[in-house]
């Protein structure tokens, strides 16, 4: 099972917005018991499908959102994980009797998945950056195809509201592609970003 | 009504694996396929058929209102359709044609937004449509107990057709979202299905555990129908890993478990099935019904027996905080309530909502939803009103207790057919119309009335608990002594005992002491069941040492666990080294009563606010913007203040209309809401009176209670793009209103710019800033 390490440690805590070396011992302890917490109820599973060997081509690809992932296509592909439906519960729970320890929960949580997806991307091939609907002006909506395609709903457990947000709400979704750089250009929440405020980006920290 | 069945009997196998890798139903819906190429759809039965099906499932797994929106033909073309395509083949043969109706694809409430009315309805339309076309149906692959129970019912309130129920498993051993083999088989015995059962999930092998463990909990039929083992995929397609005879050799155990009718699921074929077909001359077993007291939450089951304890907090009687709380719709109150007993070793919890000129059956349904949507421990729905107690049971998730019925005949008469039809458990009062008889036999006599009287409706002394009845010694002496009795004489009938324990003790001083003691009175006399308050953790602790001592806790096991489940306390400074100043900055909620109380001393509410907590919050504040002190603990700070307002409340009057009052929501189709949970504690910590109206809310409910409650301000919550789309329409129509106060939006996805072009007036950037704004917006 997955240790609260150094990494996830200092990760969780940049989430909540307080960087390397600002924590006291009641943070760092509040952190490791939100990291405990996530790891005794998160449930990973994944599902992964290269686009070329899928029947068709997904349709949200020809949006113009998505026209500079075009020439990476070929060696992309379709990926899925999920938390399950333990983290939501312990973060809805933990809400109602501590939002403080909720909001490191949550943060956690985040931190976990991203850490778990980012293994199994390493042994997957192709390799390559995950490039989530959402991003850089493309429709979170999309969602829906990718999870479609890859039958999350039956075989991993990620259902989809009417408007795209996956439940379980820790699931990601999005479309691995080999040496695509990401870009800031279009993505809608430039003005309020901390990371370009602190000169460096969400996906190059 | 299934005939009894007393030999294997037979389902189909897959219908989608079979319809998937042809080049002519690519990109065509399987549903369409009963209208589009109906010959393929009969060819598959058919083969089934030959393969020795008794049962012919028809291709309908995604044919309902919320699922089929992609179809070119109409919900009742696909169906009559598959239902034409099952039949022709069938014709002129004993085989059965079962309607097959798969999940919705939504999540029900709370993780996801499918309401409990919403699923029914879906499986309403459709049976009223085919009930007359069809000799039975199938729910099956279904993840979710609840939506399960709301399918069930849809069926078997609108025909009288045999229903099978199964659900699918994960690796875990649990349903998706967390129920048991064990829960799953009570929950759907209780609601009388005809079978029930698991299909598809991980390959047959895996199965043969879920079904000893569902034959344990039930004596109904046993539906499997596996996958042909693990799903892999490969290629773009998904494959599956056994072969025909391995899946053979599994089923085989899987009827040694306790299955009665077997079939197969994804990727199996009519091949498959052929060599299960000589399963067909297995004769079946014979299952009792259980015969032990079981309760169920959809996560967690609960044997009634010997040393159980029922949490008391969540009945308003004698509470005014609950009063209040239930009088304003502060379900969060419940909630914590809820959360708070069950930390307290509550097994399960009493939920009362009844107050005088309220709506009992709604405000019972709502609160049950709220604590479930927390809370593990199952419920004991308690109302002297049987439409709200079957209101709340309908929508209960699991199997509940309820509290309750008597010997009184009109009782009796209202609350079996409840029982009978949803299975609960049920609280029985000793005593009628004549009212609480004097004497143990008295009682006795009613309890006999009572067993007799459930028997004509089927129901089994072990689904009733009997109250002995505890009334006050304070004003007869010899009330404990008649409850003792009545205990010993009611176990003599071989039934479950229960007391609500705290009331021998009315109107008399130290009532822990006559508590207590009177626990181990009766639990010596044969109380089985406690329902006391959890947060006496004496009183809950002597009965874990009474359980261990009389040779109920096997291994002390229970008692050893209790004892070790003290709670670690998070290490704080000593109360008296911290002012509260210093409190409030560095958010230590839980020593804020005491010197809130020392401050009152020598100061009054007014002072204590403008030089202490005014000033606490504004360091707070500005070390928030300087980066110095972070989310968590601006949290813990606004949490503190808010319990100091609150203290200080009850000296002054006037601090609850001093601040301006503001709505909270999260739009329509947002389902996140720890933002606006953050907002909302930080906005109370400043003195504003903030009215929470949740999550995914609807612009009605937004637009309504604006006329409700004349807020100040609104504030809109919205965390992913898509529902930015509600936020812009719940403006809109907001601002239709005559009056319309201030709005205010923010949200990980909202920006200064979104908050303009959607006609908000002003954009939080975080739950201070939107604090701040909101004071220079008043100071104005």
């Amino acid at each position: 099972m997955l240790q609260p390490d150094i990494s996830l440690i200092n990760n969780t805590l940049r989430y909540i917005g307080c960087s390397d070396g600002q924590a006291d011992e009641q943070m760092l302890l509040t952190v490791r018991k939100a990291l405990d917490t996530v790891l005794t109820k998160a449930d990973f599973k994944y599902r992964y499908c290269k686009i070329a060997d899928l029947a068709d081509t997904p349709t949200f690809l020809e949006k113009e959102a998505y026209a500079s992932l075009r020439p990476f296509l070929n060696e992309a592909a379709l990926f899925a994980a999920t938390l399950g439906l333990g983290c939501d519960r312990a973060i809805q729970a933990t809400t109602k009797t501590d939002l403080s320890q909720a909001v490191v929960i949550n943060a956690a949580a985040n931190v976990v998945l991203e850490h778990l997806a980012d293994e199994k991307l390493n042994t997957l091939q192709p390799k390559g950056v995950l490039f989530c609907p959402g991003y850089s002006g493309s429709d979170i909506i999309d969602n829906k195809q990718i999870l479609n395609y890859l039958d999350a709903q039956k075989l991993i457990g990620i259902y989809t509201t009417e408007s795209g947000i996956m439940i379980p709400e820790k699931s990601l979704c999005g479309i691995v592609l080999n040496n695509y750089r990401f870009s800031c250009k279009n993505c809608f929440i430039q003005s309020k970003c901390d990371y370009i405020k602190k000169g460096t980006t969400c996906y190059n920290q | 009504m299934l005939q009894p069945i007393t030999h294997i009997q037979l389902f189909d196998g897959a219908m989608g694996t079979m319809l998937t890798g042809r080049k002519e139903t690519e990109g065509i819906l399987f549903e369409d396929l009963n209208v589009l190429s109906p010959e393929l759809v009969q060819d598959i039965h058919r083969q089934y058929l030959k393969a020795g099906a008794e049962y012919l499932t028809t291709n309908t797994f995604g044919a309902n209102r919320i699922k089929l929106k992609d179809s070119k033909f109409s919900l009742e073309e696909v169906i009559d359709a598959a239902i034409a395509n099952a039949r022709k083949v069938a014709e002129n043969s004993s085989t059965k044609v079962i309607f097959d109706i798969g999940p919705s694809g939504k999540l029900m409430e709370p993780l996801g937004d499918l309401t409990f009315e919403a699923a029914y309805n879906n499986i309403k339309e459709i049976v009223q449509y085919t009930r007359d076309k069809v000799d039975g149906y199938l729910i099956e692959t279904y993840a979710d107990l609840l939506e399960m129970k709301a399918a069930v019912l849809a069926v078997k309130e609108n025909c009288t057709l045999p229903l099978f129920a199964t659900m699918t498993f994960e690796e875990s051993g649990r349903t998706l979202t967390g129920s048991t083999p064990e829960i799953v088989a009570l929950t759907l015995t209780s609601l009388q299905v005809d079978a029930l059962g698991v299909n598809c999930s991980t390959g047959p092998d895996r199965m043969i555990e879920i079904v000893e463990k569902m034959r344990a909990f039930t004596h109904l039929p046993i539906l499997v129908q596996p996958n042909k083992g693990l799903p892999e995929m490969c290629c773009g397609q998904i494959s599956y890993s056994l072969n025909d005879s391995d899946f053979a050799f599994w089923t085989e155990k899987i009827v040694a478990a306790g299955a009665t009718i077997v079939g197969g699921c994804c990727g199996t074929t009519p091949q498959t099935i052929r060599c299960i077909a000589h399963l067909k001359q297995t004769k079946t077993k014979s299952y009792k019904p259980i015969s032990d007291t079981y309760i169920c939450s959809a996560t967690r089951l609960l044997k009634l027996e010997k040393g159980i304890l029922c949490g008391e907090r969540l009945n308003p009687t004698g509470k005014k905080l609950l009063q209040k709380a239930l009088l304003e719709n502060n379900f969060d109150f419940l909630q914590q309530e809820a959360l708070q007993q069950a930390a307290a070793q509550a097994d399960f919890l009493d939920v009362n909502v009844g107050i005088p000129n309220c709506d009992e059956k709604t405000l019972i349904v709502e609160a049950v939803k709220k604590i479930q949507e927390v809370c593990e421990q199952p419920l004991q729905l308690d109302s002297a009103n049987p439409a709200a107690i079957e209101a709340a049971i309908r929508i209960y998730n699991g199997v509940p207790m309820i509290n309750s019925v008597n010997g009184n005949e009109e009782s009796m008469q209202a609350l079996f057919p409840v029982i009978a039809k949803y299975g609960a458990v049920s609280v029985a009062l000793t005593l009628d119309k004549n009212g609480i008889p004097e004497t143990p036999e008295g009682r006795l006599e009613i309890a006999k009335k009572i067993i007799a009287k459930a028997a004509e409706y089927g129901i089994g002394k072990h689904l009733l608990v009997f109250d002995a009845l505890v009334m006050t010694i304070s004003s007869n002496q010899q009330h404990g002594r008649i409850t003792l009795e009545t205990l010993a004489q009611l176990k003599k009938l071989g039934v479950l005992t229960i007391i609500g324990l705290s009331n021998i003790s009315f109107g008399l001083p130290q009532r822990a002491y006559l508590n207590r003691t009177f626990l181990i009175m009766a639990l010596q006399s044969g109380l089985d069941i406690a329902i006391m308050n959890p947060n006496d953790t004496d009183s809950v602790r002597m009965l874990k040492a009474f359980n261990a001592l009389a040779g109920y806790d096997d291994n002390c096991a229970t008692y050893i666990a209790a004892s070790n489940a003290t709670p670690v306390e998070f290490p704080v400074q000593k109360q008296s080294e911290q002012s509260l100043y210093q409190t409030i900055v560095q958010g230590l909620k839980g020593t804020t009563e005491t010197l809130t109380n020392k401050e009152l001393e020598d100061k009054t509410p007014e002072t204590i606010i403008n030089e202490i907590l005014i000033p606490a919050l504004t360091e707070v504040g500005e070390k928030f913007e300087k980066g110095t002190l972070f989310l968590p603990q601006l949290i813990n700070s606004a949490e503190t203040a808010k319990a100091v307002f609150a203290i200080l409340a009850k000296h002054f009057k006037q601090i609850d209309t001093k601040k301006e009052k503001i709505i909270l929501a999260t739009v329509q189709g947002d389902i996140h809401d720890i933002g606006k949970n953050i907002v909302k504690i930080v906005l109370e910590s400043h003195g504003f009176q903030v009215i929470d109206l949740g999550k995914n809310v609807a612009i009605e409910k937004v637009v309504e209670a604006f006329g409700t409650h004349q807020p100040d301000a609104i504030g809109l919550s919205a965390l992913m793009t898509t529902t930015v789309d509600a936020m812009a329409k719940t403006i809109a129509e907001l601002r239709k209103l005559p009056n319309i106060c201030p709005i205010f939006v923010g949200g990980a996805v909202v920006t200064e710019q979104i908050a303009k072009e959607i006609g908000a007036d002003l954009y939080g950037a975080d739950a201070l800033a939107t604090v701040n704004k909101l004071e220079e917006l008043w100071k104005k």
